[in-house]
């Protein structure tokens, strides 16, 4: 899991914050492409297709809720 | 009458604004190809969603899930969508500290070889090229459903109009029409889906109907794993896709240029989300059985829409097709006269350099348009097969050679040419397989496999190249 944390994995490294936001789209869209999703539905439309409609929505706000905590810790920093 | 007096009027402002601009433009290659680097975050954002908004997402995605379904439509735009965090985290910040105009720029930077320079903007303009002709058919295909004009003249015409701004007026004409661009595809798409949803009771009134009706709709489609294919496909090749990596050199600073990567796709993920949630199902339930999907959404509009919102839903498709193709158009010629012919053209007067770029600029366009006249069916498969070109051979080149120590020159010649050639090769020769294979899930794993093992049985490139990227990372 600590793929990208340093010199001794041959990775540079990354803020945690963003490994984790990483870390977390990337399972979310594994496990929404297990075959079982495709099969089950909810409303009439697979549930697959749900979980895509919530990365399509969700990922960018995950991303630009990690912009702002971001900056708000760098103006901390800075005071 | 009153459609064409808006489309004449809309393509007259985009001329202008090339005219105008380029005053400013054509005696700065830093101007013309990324606007002087002062794009501040929301105009970006508003560009950024013009540019991915193309006429594949308005026109296509309507058309793609009434042919393939709801969850394999929503796969393929997820994708893109999940594409820019991934451009965010893993690319956006270091290529905007690197300071240049083009993905070729890093490759070559990161790997210095002939065939890297070479074969990188050969496949940028095979693949644009593809992605522009799917959105010049767009662009005809709706001028002649709503206002009854012939194909070929209509696309003639768009094509004469959007590659005179970009000619002329380069990446400043190209932000100021795709942030005009922007908001009239956002207030088209939004105002479709609201007054379909105002008109069916409730906004899933339509998609229970009609999933009802077709059970098929709400399904993924059986025996195929194209929608796996779409997804890796577009979640790949957003961070090295050539138009947003020029878009992310236009930012002011790197946290400007994330930042308007992430307010452009939210703003895309609404609109495609009304798109297949709400206007598609109307579609399935009132035009079943359609030749060619892509005509689904000009139908819908057609049947539910004045003549006034009939012309300005013109306008908002040719914005949709001319905001993503100026960008193509752009980077297909800065793939030419920026990353084929710099070495050559570095040493001409500046005057010498804007007329190649002038000229460059009118042969693509030229050469889109001839292939546009006869298209191919199913916009949307047609440009996501060329965009699987761009993924398949420089999504691990790019962030390997960013984030992995070992990634050296070897890996990623080998990266590229491994990645590229499976894909190409299972494309053309898959179907003689016994079993079928999506050729991005295939190509990827070659390209990363070509890339690790040259990265860990090759010579590392010294501390010099390691020293170098590693300053990308820093603020």
């Amino acid at each position: 899991m600590n793929g990208f944390k340093g010199r001794g994995t041959g990775f540079l490294p990354m803020p945690p914050r963003e490994r984790r936001a990483l870390v977390g789209l990337v399972l979310f869209s594994t496990a929404a492409f297990l075959p079982v999703f495709g099969r089950i539905e909810l409303g009439g439309v697979a549930v697959f297709g749900w979980f895509m409609a919530a990365l399509l929505v969700g990922s960018p706000l995950v991303l630009l809720a990690l912009l702002r905590a971001e900056r708000m810790a760098k103006r901390r920093g800075s005071r | 009458m009153i459609e064409r007096w808006l489309v004449v009027a809309y393509l007259a402002v985009c001329v202008i604004v090339g005219i105008l601009a380029s005053r400013r433009v054509l005696g700065s290659a830093d101007e013309y190809w990324v606007a002087g680097r002062r794009v501040g975050a929301w105009v970006n954002a508003l560009a950024i969603l013009a540019a991915l908004a193309s006429g594949g997402s308005l026109v296509g995605v309507v058309g793609l899930a009434y042919r393939d379904g709801i969850p394999a439509t929503l796969a393929l735009f997820a994708g893109a969508v999940l594409g820019f965090p991934l451009a965010t985290i893993l690319v956006a910040a270091p290529l905007r500290r690197l300071g240049r105009f083009t993905i070729t720029d890093f490759l070559v930077f990161r790997y210095p070889h002939p065939v890297v320079r070479g074969l990188v903007p050969s496949l940028i303009v095979v693949s644009l090229t593809v992605y522009m002709v799917s959105q010049m058919k767009a662009a005809g295909i709706t001028a002649e459903a709503l206002l009854g004009m012939d194909y070929r003249t209509a696309i003639t015409w768009a094509t004469v109009v959007f590659v005179l701004y970009v000619s002329f007026g380069g990446m400043v004409a190209v932000t100021v029409t795709d942030v005009l661009q922007g908001a009239l595809l956002f207030l088209l798409m939004g105002a479709t889906a609201v007054v379909l949803a105002v008109t069916a009771g409730s906004p899933f009134a339509a998609l229970g109907e009609a999933t009802a009706a077709t059970p098929a709709f709400g399904q993924l489609p059986a025996g195929s794993s194209a929608y796996l294919g779409y997804f890796l496909i577009w979640a790949t090749a957003i961070p090295v896709i050539p138009h947003i990596v020029m878009r992310v050199a236009t930012a002011k600073d790197a946290a400007s240029a994330r930042l308007s990567l992430n307010l452009a796709t939210a703003g895309y993920g609404v609109m495609i989300l009304a798109a297949i949630l709400i206007i598609a199902p109307v579609g399935v339930l009132e035009f079943p059985g359609l030749a060619d999907p892509d005509e689904v959404f000009l139908r819908v509009v057609g049947e539910h829409f004045p003549p006034l919102l009939r012309g300005l839903a013109v306008a908002a498709v040719l914005a949709a097709v001319m905001s993503t193709t100026d960008a193509f158009l752009l980077a297909v010629s800065s793939a030419v006269t920026h990353d084929l012919l710099g070495g050559v053209l570095g040493r001409r007067s500046p005057r010498t350099q804007a007329i190649v770029r002038l000229v460059t600029t009118w042969i693509v366009g030229a050469a889109a348009l001839v292939w546009a006249w006869s298209p191919p069916e199913l916009l949307t498969r047609f440009y996501t097969a060329g965009v699987g070109l761009l993924s398949a051979g420089l999504f691990v080149p790019v962030v390997l050679g960013l984030w992995w120590r070992r990634a050296n020159r070897a890996g990623g010649v080998w990266a590229l040419v491994v990645g590229s050639g499976a894909y190409v090769g299972l494309l053309v020769f898959g179907g003689a397989l016994p079993f079928p294979v999506e050729p991005i899930v295939a190509a990827l794993p070659l390209s990363l496999a070509a890339m690790v093992w040259c990265g860990l049985r090759g010579r590392p490139d010294g501390p010099e190249v390691e020293e170098a990227v590693a300053r990308l990372h820093r603020d």
